[in-house]
């Protein structure tokens, strides 16, 4: 068979196994294979090898399908979630609109004596809260450690390993912790 | 516009307003054959859980950008195509700096009769997977699509953006590459 004649028959192989041939292509097929043991043989070969290379393919994909499938809803999920939602807005609404008797809750705050409602639906003004005067002066103190010529230490932290250098150099004092066991 | 055409409009509109489930319902259309072409891509199964989750983060992201919701499973196979590209690539970087195992042992198969049995058989799944790995990408991505999602010539060449001649002959010449590589491995 010459190289034009093979490639013929590779596309009409092709074409047969990918059942894209038409019917006369078809008995084109069986005719050759039919009367040609070569060309039988040859289009056994093709077939097969597709059909072992498929099956390796597929049965590749198969061990890697997903394992997780989404629950089907049924109706009494969606009943229980409507449930939940109406008495949440039940009680809600009924938190909101009764009146809480005053000196009920927690330990009042000034905010909380000040405002103490009658009625939740009573005009109420805030207070304003009281605050210090700030200094005008910043002096810096003067920190030492005792035994200690520098001005910053290593104290141990809350969890093994780790050190907090304390140092006291601007307004501020800043703990900064060093993430090293040494 | 066909019925099937109207129908993914609607549920690519719908997917866009966000309406509960039909993000769920196009995932559950296209996954399967998403993974099929993440391995068409990359030949690697093994990549193919991580990156199809890639894939649909980068669709609910791009959806806006899709003009022609008819053309969506087109224009899911590139976003599928770049990201397993991309996928590929990264995996090769981070691949060069370990020695790996053996990629194509495959799980015995306890139903089988013997353990030798169950070891020929993983060996031959692993010649078969390893040739078509092997192939050029140019043919690999119709032989695998045309094997794993029974695609016919005229889809295939829909989603790769080719013509039913050229699909035709890729896969003649994927099969021929095979041949050439499994030759006397395929017992009768």
């Amino acid at each position: 068979m010459t190289t034009t004649t093979n490639e013929r028959l590779e596309h009409l192989f092709s074409r047969v196994l990918d059942d894209e041939a038409t019917p006369a292509e078809r008995a084109l097929c069986e005719a050759l294979c039919r009367e040609h043991p070569q060309v039988g043989a040859a289009f056994e070969d093709y077939r097969r090898l597709d059909q072992a290379v498929g099956d390796a393919l597929r049965a590749t994909m198969r061990q890697r399908q997903p394992r997780t499938y989404p629950l089907p809803v049924r109706w009494w999920t969606r009943a229980g979630k409507v449930t939940a939602v109406a008495a949440a807005a039940c009680l809600a609404a009924f938190a909101w609109l009764h009146p809480r008797p005053p000196g009920s809750g927690p330990a009042s705050t000034p905010f909380r004596q000040a405002a103490a409602p009658v009625s939740w639906f009573a005009p109420t003004t805030p207070q304003r809260d009281t605050v210090e005067p700030v200094p005008t002066t910043y002096e810096r103190p003067t920190v030492r450690v005792r035994g200690v010529e520098r001005q910053w230490i290593i104290v141990p932290g809350d969890e093994p390993g780790v050190y907090r250098i304390i140092q006291v150099d601007r307004v501020r004092t800043h703990a900064i912790p060093v993430h090293r066991d040494f | 516009m066909t019925a099937d055409a109207e129908t993914m409009r609607e549920r690519i509109a719908r997917a866009r307003r966000g309406e509960p489930g039909a993000a769920a319902r196009l995932v559950r259309d296209h996954d399967a054959w998403v993974r099929s072409a993440i391995y068409a891509v990359t030949a690697r199964s093994e990549l193919v859980d991580d990156l199809v989750q890639q894939i649909w983060t980068r669709v609910w992201e791009r959806l806006d950008t899709l003009e022609n919701p008819e053309q969506f499973r087109a224009w899911l196979y590139s976003v599928a195509r770049n990201t397993a590209l991309d996928g590929s690539m990264a995996d090769k970087r981070r691949r060069s700096r370990f020695t790996p195992l053996d990629d194509h042992a495959a799980p015995l198969d306890r139903r089988q009769p013997g353990p030798l049995a169950a070891v020929a058989r993983g060996e031959l799944q692993a010649t078969l997977v390893g040739a078509v790995q092997s192939l050029p990408a140019l043919y690999r991505e119709p032989f695998v699509l045309r094997h794993l999602e029974d695609w016919n010539y005229a889809e295939i060449g829909q989603v790769l953006g080719l013509s039913v001649e050229t699909v035709e002959t890729r896969l003649v010449r994927a099969r021929r590459l095979l041949r050439e590589m499994l030759q006397g491995k395929v017992e009768p």
